[in-house]
């Protein structure tokens, strides 16, 4: 039975078709990486993971970041209350004196950032202020070094998160001075997270560095929109001032 | 080519004219708007909330209003059997259905457009600006022309709009998940890995257009990464086209 050159022309079409696309994608595609952690590196939470998918498959990773981030706000503001915890904290010597994070544990914080920093290497605002939080509100230095650590391989440029790893570290060596000098140009970029601020204003408040107390206040209520934060920063202004 | 530009006005007309249309835009512009709630939420971290929802907003809602068009438009006008009125006119098949395809182009370049121009008024309200934000539009609309040619091909491939639909968008997913994709195949040792790795090169690779999802991404801004997705696109979309126009050939109204 011979063949039809309508027969034969339909899969010559379709591989022709196939191959000139299979060309396309390696000449314009190859070595094209996409410069984030491959899925077999990331740890989503399940509750998130569908969320995040599904935002991934959309193209729009950095927005599933962004959700991740509202979600560990919202964590970290809903309080916990737990005086043994409160306690714990106040003995280490760092604990916050804002409205936010009194007391609790937050077992789910470093899961919850890991996620963001999983999803988004580059989100700084959220490394440094989930960093920040863990280091020195929740004294869990360790996650803090493991998430430094995390952004620091995907975006090594960046000198803030240098500052704050030097910071941890003259922390767990007890020495508040120095960990206040490595906070201080962090917490005087307006760009950095109002969380960084607060630490280190309390710090040098604490330390009885009151000038410089003072400015880090006046920056932070410059700059955030956090009420919270901002009516503790004029409270603490005031006090330190001496009206 | 006149023939070619009357076409694609009248296809870009069209688009303004239908219902589906105007309702996806102004549904966008409304989410988009919205976003703001979303942004509020995130602090002093509300800009950036504000400017990926939005952008990915725009580029859902011109994708869905371009597919659908794709899908209906060619489908509808063979069942109603108006297309003899346009191909019994000096028009080859292929004007015809290249005319429909930059119809749609300009049409979701519009819509990205409008959406994008209230949504950087919205930013800039807020006092954000960058000179980038054209070029991250511009390469999101470079990827919906991309699906606008598949959902042509689908549209003729398949005897229902929602089937073409459903294809385009699958193939959307499976273009931004290619690099998982790929990592998995590449790393699996079955046998059904094997075969598939050449078949990767045939998803077409969204992510290569997505620039506005590594704005923070330090890299290197070489003419490459803007030139190799253009290049892409007129390859891709132009044998994707090129076998579309093979299939209507050959199509019995």
């Amino acid at each position: 039975m011979a063949l039809r050159p309508q027969r034969i022309l339909g899969p010559a079409v379709l591989a022709g078709g196939a191959a000139a696309l299979a060309a396309a994608g390696f000449l314009f595609a190859r070595g094209f990486a996409l410069p984030y952690p491959a899925p077999s590196e990331m740890k989503v939470r399940a509750d998130d993971a569908v969320e995040d998918v599904a935002l991934m498959s959309l193209g729009m990773r950095r927005a599933a970041a962004d959700m991740a981030f509202v979600r560990l706000l919202q964590y970290y503001g809903t309080p916990e209350g737990e005086p043994a915890a409160q306690q714990m904290a106040e003995s280490v010597g760092l604990a916050q004196e804002h409205h936010m994070h009194e007391g609790g544990v937050y077992p789910e914080f470093y899961p919850r950032a890991r996620e963001i920093v999983d999803l988004d290497p580059y989100f700084e605002h959220a490394v440094l202020f989930a960093v920040g939080s863990l280091a020195f509100n929740q004294n869990r230095a360790d996650e803090a070094i493991d998430l430094l650590n995390r952004a620091r391989a995907r975006d090594p440029q960046k000198w803030r998160y240098d500052a704050l790893l030097a910071a941890i570290g003259y922390k767990n060596a007890g020495d508040p001075q120095r960990v206040a000098d490595a906070l201080m140009p962090v917490a005087l970029d307006p760009d950095s997270p109002a969380l960084v601020k607060q630490v280190t204003a309390f710090l040098l408040k604490r330390i009885g560095r009151r000038t410089e107390a003072v400015r880090v206040y006046r920056l932070l209520y410059d700059t955030t929109k956090d009420e919270g934060y901002r009516e503790n920063a004029l409270r603490n202004v005031a006090e330190l001032s001496g009206h | 080519m006149t023939a070619l530009a009357t076409l694609s006005l009248h296809v870009f007309r069209e688009q303004l004219r239908s219902r589906t249309y105007l309702l996806v835009l102004l549904f966008g512009g409304a989410m988009v708007y919205a976003s703001i709630l979303v942004g509020v939420l995130a602090v002093d971290d509300e800009l950036r909330v504000l400017l990926d929802l939005g952008l990915g907003l725009i580029e859902l809602t011109v994708l869905a209003a371009v597919v659908y068009g794709a899908a209906t438009s060619i489908l509808q006008e063979m069942e109603s059997k108006t297309i003899y009125l346009i191909l019994t006119r000096p028009l080859a098949k292929w004007q015809y259905l290249l005319g429909r395809f930059l119809g749609l182009c300009l049409s979701a370049a519009f819509a990205a457009g409008a959406m994008g121009a209230v949504h950087l008024l919205l930013l800039a309200v807020k006092g954000w600006w960058d000179w980038a934000y054209p070029v991250w539009l511009l390469y999101t609309v470079l990827k919906v022309f991309l699906a606008a040619s598949l959902a042509t091909l689908f549209a003729l491939v398949s005897t229902s709009v929602v089937s073409a639909v459903v294809m385009t968008g699958f193939l959307w997913l499976l273009g931004h998940f290619l690099p998982e994709v790929t990592f998995l195949v590449r790393h699996g040792t079955s046998f059904a890995s094997t075969l598939l790795k050449p078949t990767l090169y045939l998803i077409p690779n969204l992510q290569l257009f997505n620039l506005r999802d590594r704005i923070s991404v330090p890299q290197a801004s070489t003419a490459w990464v803007f030139l190799a997705p253009v290049g892409y696109l007129t390859v891709y979309a132009a044998v994707v086209l090129a076998m579309a126009v093979w299939l209507f050939d050959r199509k019995e109204f």
